[in-house]
């Protein structure tokens, strides 16, 4: 199976003013297979956010290079990272980061306009809405929706214009346990049917089954590997 | 407690500091009301005794008595002096602190029977006595009593010119009394030592004037007594006049005064003072600077309020999450509204020590402002300091401190459920629900609509000096603030137009901006609502104050006519006439000394004007009386007169000087005189011109027929419309030739039009006549009469309030503006972070912001701009009821001065480009990772 994203001895270090900077990554390996669900496991502190920041491209490493779909990040310049975040990545946060200014269409059709897609959204987005089960409340605000509705149109905003991953951290966190199965379950169909790659992070234990590839971290570094 | 409190400050450092401005500016504006309401009222005084001083040309603040003194009842003139110096005494007692600047007392002896009689003819004079006299007098011809050695039972006296001429008495003459004897049947004589005139025109000691007392004659105390004591008279008279300071006169001790007038009226009927008029008038006008203070502080309160509750808003929007914690933990609202109150009583005490000094100076600067922001520091003793300061200042913290409370009051309401649930959601303003800006708009145009219709009575209500109706003021206020949210009403739908019309093809950057302006309006409605005030008030403060002042200038320059218009006092000389008939010429003064004023440059043009507003014109067996005629140089005239150019439109006034110059028998009349009269051009009128002296004012002096060359509305100096007991009627006009005048009246005193140099000021021409010796019996300077129009409290509060409420508006709004900027950045902060995370460049989040501001600051400020121009076409000329209520020729014109929107434009654009500029810094500095974590809280 292909890899889309390897990282290389990933290293992320803060300077904390302290005599001795903190490390929240240790030198890293990992790879990312396309069409797979893959999550990063671990308690909160553990790293696993940090490295899904590096890998997604919105934080830069200290050390060891990331490679997206064969290519360095460490030698691309901002202007290209950006691009690639807008065209071939889907972001879905833990905190619920809809734009608050936006009912669900408009958001889903923003994420579409930033990657520059071409010709009539109105379908594209109609069918990625009912996807999640939103296209009934496609025009509330996110307001008007709990929780649970506005993490389905997180992610039917994050796959809308046919990124080549996604990537979800703790997007379960604030919701309820039926509800994160729910989204869950989601990522599962999306990933089954539609052959996306998504790259999760959780400290949830029961969601662990769900992924394809699991990698659990501690303390910056990633203690166990395993594949369900 | 207080920790928390110095946390809180600590945390929100620049918002608390806003805060206190807020405070300061709100304790300001609150206290230095009382101070400038004082000092406008103590000019409002010195304004009234100045004027009265021009009009009369006499002291203003005399008390007086009228009285006689029973000659048995004093035994020397020493105890008749002292009996009418007691009256002063208990005066001067009772007002310790205006000082007696002068006194005059003439004693007369009681004209009875015909002892005053002397000589063969029967002429009458008055044996008088004035203390101190001699020190007040140059003796012309002879020597003064006391160094006149007279013969034995001749008694020695002063005569003045005036009584020198009247009855030809000169100087060694003895004057009999041969009714007027004593005991031993000798008869009383005089004789004339000197002849005398005042040593100094202006010295107050001459109350009445010599020339008033014109049938008396002066001896010494010690004559005097002597001529009491030995050819006895029942009784002696006395007038009485003390001279009190105006200057010391003020709003504070003013009605003390007018207690203890009624008090000496009551206790002493043939007490008498000059100045009752003018303190009625002060009462009468006390209450329009109190009101007119008032309404037009009102915007300016109305602002640093709103900017109070902004500031404490985002502040306590900031800490809304905590409240709402502070809550769940089980602290009820009056615990967390006690905080609150503490954190702002604090904050309002610092706003108190900031705020009073702060007043004064802004009452300073006010004070100070002789135009739209234009000050002068003249005339700045009147404003000081008073302890009623302190008072405002405290109630003005307090409603401080509510307006900061109110926002928490409303967010303890709800809990932190609520709160998280409320977050997001989009909500329409209430006035934007409720429909109240077309409400507010609806009424405004309604009442002004009244006004239109009934404007003839408020003029009417207007000079009959009633107080001012405050409505009109906050009339325009509410059109203001309607047509304000009308307007943002509008430019949300125009945005909601624009932003559906290019819908397809916006990119993500002004996608996501226009949805922001559009469904943000609550929040940037606010800091909308206060752009669009701030500069439509700017504008129309500005607007009005302009049009006021110079209206108030033109009508000034108008009723002139040129930069000077001066009238020297002119001799006459009698003589006979062979049927005994006494007969008089002027004595033209030399003109020579005013042509050296253009030679020394000080003057530009000038012009001999023969002016009379007793002329009485016939035409069709048609008769006006009491019109103005005017002789006048016509090319001289035209070179130095002034005429508003919006006069000249159709036809230039030069053209009827032309007809005037090629006609030396022509003349020119006013068109009401033309239509009353039914006269046209080339038809013949007559006018008469009556006698100048007394005793000759009801004979004709000469008469002149000459052809209508013109017609005019208008003219130099000519103004159709007076008042006369609130009655409007009208002034008719006649312009002939100086030349034709001459001819057909001798020569007649003329009046000088001067146009002064640019280089020069009416002052230096004032000092090169007064060293040339001249005497004027009238002046009217133009720019002397604009600086006492600009102190009159009127528009000496409309100036400084305008000025101060623009100022303040513009720092408000430049410090609202980028709080609101900088907090709305802080709480999108997440909002960008997901943008960013999403692949939007920092420029793009840029793009987004210069959008936003176009399209809701810059669509704000033009719309305030239109609102401005929009009430200043619509209420200035209603203001101009208030403030000119007179008919004039010259109609109220509005003015607009470029130059008032380039400094509002100036001020707003270096607000928007210092708020994108920290926006930017901000943008550039946000980092996306830890703005993603602030949605984890």
């Amino acid at each position: 199976m292909e890899n889309i994203i390897v990282g290389k001895k990933i290293t992320r270090c803060f300077k904390t003013g302290a005599s001795e900077d903190f490390y929240a990554l240790k030198g890293v390996d990992i790879e990312i297979k396309k069409g797979k669900l893959t999550i990063l496991k671990g308690r909160s502190g553990s790293g696993k956010t940090t490295l899904l920041n590096i890998l997604s491209a919105l934080d830069d490493a200290t050390d060891g290079e990331v490679f997206f779909d064969g290519e360095s990040l460490g030698n691309m310049n901002e202007k290209e990272k950006e691009l690639i975040r807008r065209k071939d990545m889907g972001f879905v946060f833990q905190s619920v980061a809809l734009i608050p200014i936006m009912n669900a269409y408009e958001n889903v059709d923003f994420a579409m306009r930033l990657a520059q897609i071409e010709g009539e959204h109105n379908q594209r987005i109609e069918k990625v809405l009912s996807l999640v089960g939103m296209k009934e409340r496609m025009l509330h605000m996110p307001g008007q929706m709990s929780g649970g509705e506005q993490q389905r149109v997180a992610i039917a905003r994050a796959v809308a214009h046919y990124p080549k991953i996604i990537f979800a951290d703790e997007p379960t966190g604030a919701l309820d346990t039926e509800t994160g199965l729910r989204v869950m379950k989601l990522f599962r169909k999306l990933v089954d049917k539609e052959g996306i790659t998504i790259v999760m992070t959780t400290h949830d234990p029961n969601l662990m089954e769900m992924g394809n590839i699991v990698y659990e971290m501690e303390d910056g570094e990633i203690v166990d590997r395993y594949e369900n | 407690m207080f920790n928390m409190i110095t946390k809180k400050i600590k945390n929100k450092l620049w918002l608390t500091v806003c805060l206190v401005l807020g405070m300061a500016f709100l304790v300001a504006v609150f206290c230095c009301q009382p101070m400038f309401k004082m000092g406008s009222l103590n000019m409002l005084i010195v304004n009234s005794f100045e004027m009265d001083i021009r009009e009369k040309n006499q002291y203003p603040v005399v008390f007086g008595r009228y009285g006689s003194i029973n000659v048995s009842d004093v035994a020397t003139m020493g105890a008749a002096e002292s009996k009418v110096n007691n009256y002063q005494q208990v005066w001067e007692d009772y007002l310790p602190d205006i000082d007696v600047l002068a006194t005059q007392t003439v004693y007369e002896f009681s004209a009875e029977s015909s002892q005053g009689s002397y000589g063969s003819k029967g002429n009458y004079v008055n044996v008088s006595y004035m203390p101190n006299l001699t020190d007040h007098i140059e003796v012309l011809k002879g020597s003064d009593y006391y160094e006149y050695a007279s013969e034995e039972g001749y008694y020695p006296c002063l005569i003045s010119e005036k009584v020198m001429d009247e009855f030809g008495l000169v100087q060694g003459e003895v004057i009999e009394f041969v009714n007027w004897k004593n005991s031993s049947d000798v008869t009383l004589k005089l004789v004339v030592a000197g002849i005398f005139k005042e040593a100094d025109r202006s010295d107050l000691y001459w109350y009445i004037e010599p020339t008033e007392l014109s049938v008396n004659v002066f001896v010494s105390k010690e004559t005097y007594e002597d001529i009491m004591l030995k050819y006895p008279k029942s009784a002696i008279s006395y007038r009485h006049f003390s001279l009190f300071a105006y200057q010391d006169i003020n709003s504070s001790n003013i009605e003390d005064l007018q207690y203890y007038i009624e008090e000496f009226k009551k206790a002493d009927t043939s007490f008498m003072c000059t100045f009752e008029d003018i303190i009625t008038d002060y009462n009468a006008e006390k209450k329009t600077v109190n009101v007119i203070l008032w309404v037009l502080e009102l915007p300016i309160l109305g602002m640093v309020l709103a900017f109070i509750y902004m500031v404490s808003k985002q502040i306590v929007d900031s800490e809304k999450n905590e409240i709402a914690m502070l809550k769940s933990r089980g602290l009820n609202r009056k615990q967390i509204v006690a905080t609150y109150g503490l954190q702002s009583a604090i904050l309002a005490g610092f706003g108190f020590l900031i705020g009073v000094p702060l007043g004064y100076l802004l009452c300073k600067l006010a004070a100070g402002t002789t135009d739209f922001l234009t000050f002068s520091w003249e005339n700045m003793w009147v404003y000081r300091f008073v302890p009623l300061m302190f008072v405002y200042g405290i109630v003005a913290a307090f409603i401080g401190v509510c307006f900061v409370l109110a926002p928490v009051v409303v967010s303890t309401k709800i809990s932190i459920v609520e709160y998280k649930s409320s977050k997001n959601e989009i909500k329409k303003s209430v006035w934007e629900k409720y429909f109240l800006d077309i409400a507010l708009l609806g009424v405004s145009i309604y009442l002004l609509y009244n006004y239109n219709q009934n404007s003839d009575m408020l003029r009417q209500k207007a000079i009959e000096g009633e107080k001012m109706d405050p409505m009109i003021f906050l009339n325009s206020l509410v059109f203001i603030i309607g047509l304000g949210l009308v307007a943002l009403r509008l430019t949300h739908y125009v945005v909601k137009l624009v932003y559906i019309l290019g819908k397809k093809k916006w990119s993500p950057a002004i996608y996501a901006s226009f949805l922001q302006i559009t469904r943000n309006s609550v929040k940037q409605g606010f800091i909308s609502v206060f752009l669009i005030l701030t500069v439509a008030l700017g504008l129309f403060n500005a607007n009005t104050a302009r049009t006021i002042n110079r209206n108030n200038e033109d009508r000034i320059t108008y009723e002139i006519g040129s930069d000077m218009v001066i009238q020297e006092h002119w001799d006459t000389k009698l003589y006979y006439l062979k049927t005994r008939e006494i007969e008089y010429d002027f004595v033209e003064p030399n003109y020579a000394r005013y042509t050296e004023l253009i030679n020394q440059g000080i003057c530009d043009s000038m012009t001999r004007v023969i002016y009379d507003d007793r002329t009485i014109v016939r035409a069709n067996s048609m008769v006006k009386e009491e019109c103005i005629f005017m002789g006048v140089h016509t090319k001289e005239f035209g070179e130095t007169a002034y005429l508003k150019e919006e006069l000249n439109l159709d036809t230039h006034w030069y053209t009827y000087l032309n007809a005037l110059a090629e006609n030396p028998n022509g003349v020119i009349i006013s068109s009401n005189m033309a239509k009353e009269m039914e006269v046209e051009v080339g038809d013949i009128v007559r006018c008469d011109r009556m006698g100048a002296i007394p005793g000759k004012y009801g004979d004709v002096r000469g008469t002149f027929a000459g052809t209508v060359v013109a017609v005019v509305d208008n003219w130099p100096g000519y103004n159709r419309y007076y008042y006369e007991e609130g009655e409007l009627k009208e002034r008719y006009l006649l312009v002939a030739n100086y030349a034709s005048a001459i001819s057909a009246f001798k020569i007649t005193p003329y009046q000088i039009w001067m146009n002064v140099s640019e280089d020069a000021t009416y002052e230096d021409v004032m000092s090169y006549l007064d060293n040339k010796g001249v005497v004027l019996d009238d002046s009217r300077i133009i720019s002397e009469e604009i600086s006492l129009m600009k102190s009159s409290p009127m528009i000496q509060i409309t100036n400084g309030m305008f000025t101060l409420s623009f100022i303040i508006a513009l720092i408000l709004c430049a410090i609202g503006f980028l709080i609101y900027w900088i907090s709305s950045i802080r709480q999108r902060e997440l909002l960008f972070g997901v943008y960013r995370a999403m692949g939007m460049s920092v420029k793009e989040i840029n793009k987004m912001l210069t959008n936003e501001h176009i399209f809701s600051t810059f669509f704000s400020v033009l719309a305030g701009g239109l609102v401005g121009m929009v009430a200043t076409l619509l209420y200035v000329k209603v203001f101009g009821i208030v403030y000119l209520p007179e008919r004039h020729n010259l109609d109220i014109y509005i003015y607009f001065e470029i130059g008032d929107v380039i400094k509002l434009a100036v001020v707003v654009t270096a607000m928007i480009v210092v708020c994108m500029f920290v926006l930017r810094k901000l943008i550039k500095s946000l980092n996306i990772t830890q703005a993603l974590k602030l949605g984890e809280e």
